[in-house]
């Protein structure tokens, strides 16, 4: 919670959560810690839907293990996350762990499979100031990478907020139903 | 007026969240369920909503309700006459057939404000009768011409709204560096 998070920041994911979870079914998974957990989690319990969530840091593990006591805690790096994860279905995911391009690709195309049609992913720091786009994966680091990249995908549709969440851009993409007739393409 | 409140819960859910971050006015075009929706957040906000029907009995309802800007006709006249204002946030449903559509879309892209939303309905219907039944309903090609565009971010969503499918469609800043495009 690095850059004193507010639940407020979280203002989009916290009022479509709820209305994800009630439409598509599955489960929620959010990487990166912090107040979004807490948001998260708020709607996860209310309506009895499985949520996973996955940090390096022992610190914020041990706090969402006991201070939010639903969401299951994997404490460690995503790409190890990802290997372990049940073979579910997924109807929410939040991305705001490692920022570098590299990692953020491989979370996205492992949940994108995993979503079922109707389901979003929300992914952080998708639009950068300057100075914050940062190769090494600091601050936004190279996640604008990411949003290009799916922007140009016809399976997804894709928007992103230019405000709230700090302004660093909150990408939302929802999987696009297969096999459906040419007016619902 | 067909629709309930809850059909409108996304637009319901993002509206101050956009007047709150956007500046400019609140269009509609189609009245009905979603005008109370709207005129809720635009009182609250103090921000102008112009509504555009062309049924006599829901432009005087709009009227009543509070919505003091309320054009009775069609939307090719609205359009004529709207005042040079920045828009923040519109909905488009009122005729569906494909020239009316792309005529709505184009004139409110060029009055939209950077990080404004245009709302369009009935863009992802459920059956070809639903699509062409009673009344031809284009919006879902208008939909699929505006995804190929670069210049634009469309994202639809499938539930909500009756599951006809409610649109959202925002501008890129073309003039930001790289990593903002």
């Amino acid at each position: 919670m690095g850059r004193r998070e507010k639940e407020k920041d979280w203002i989009v994911v916290d009022r479509l959560a709820d209305i994800i979870l009630t439409n598509v079914e599955g489960c929620v998974v959010d990487i990166g810690i912090g107040a979004s957990t807490i948001v998260l989690t708020r709607h996860t319990k209310k309506l009895g839907v499985k949520h996973y969530c996955c940090d390096i840091s022992p610190r914020r593990c041990k706090w969402a293990r006991e201070e939010l006591c639903w969401p299951e805690v994997y404490e460690g790096k995503s790409l190890d996350f990802i290997k372990k994860f049940p073979d579910i279905p997924v109807a929410l995911v939040f991305l705001d762990g490692d920022h570098r391009y590299e990692t953020v690709i491989q979370e996205v195309r492992f949940f994108l499979k995993k979503l079922n049609p109707g389901g979003v992913i929300f992914l952080h720091d998708t639009y950068p100031k300057e100075g914050y786009a940062c190769e090494d994966g600091r601050r936004c680091g190279t996640v604008y990478k990411v949003r290009q990249e799916m922007e140009k995908d016809s399976s997804v549709w894709s928007l992103t907020w230019p405000y709230t969440a700090f302004n660093y851009g909150m990408t939302m993409l929802l999987k696009k139903e297969e096999n459906v007739p040419f007016f619902r393409k | 007026m067909g629709h309930k409140k809850e059909d409108w819960i996304i637009l319901d859910r993002l509206t101050d969240i956009i007047l709150n971050n956007v500046k400019g006015c609140v269009v509609e075009i189609g009245i009905g369920v979603s005008t109370e929706v709207l005129l809720k957040h635009t009182k609250k906000l103090g921000v102008a909503q112009y509504s555009c029907d062309i049924n006599r009995k829901k432009c005087n309802w709009a009227r009543k309700i509070g919505v003091t800007e309320v054009y009775e006709g069609k939307s090719f006249g609205f359009i004529e006459g709207f005042p040079d204002f920045p828009v923040a946030l519109v909905l488009l449903d009122g005729d569906h057939r494909y020239p009316t559509v792309v005529r709505e879309v184009d004139f409110f892209l060029s009055r939209l404000s950077l990080g404004g939303v245009i709302f369009m309905h009935d863009t992802c219907k459920l059956s070809w009768e639903n699509v062409y039944g009673k009344v031809a309903s284009d919006s879902y090609l208008v939909r699929r011409e505006l995804e190929r565009r670069e210049d634009l971010m469309t994202f639809t969503w499938p539930y909500t709204a009756v599951e006809y499918g409610l649109t959202m469609i925002m501008k890129k800043d073309i003039n930001a560096p790289i990593f903002r495009r």
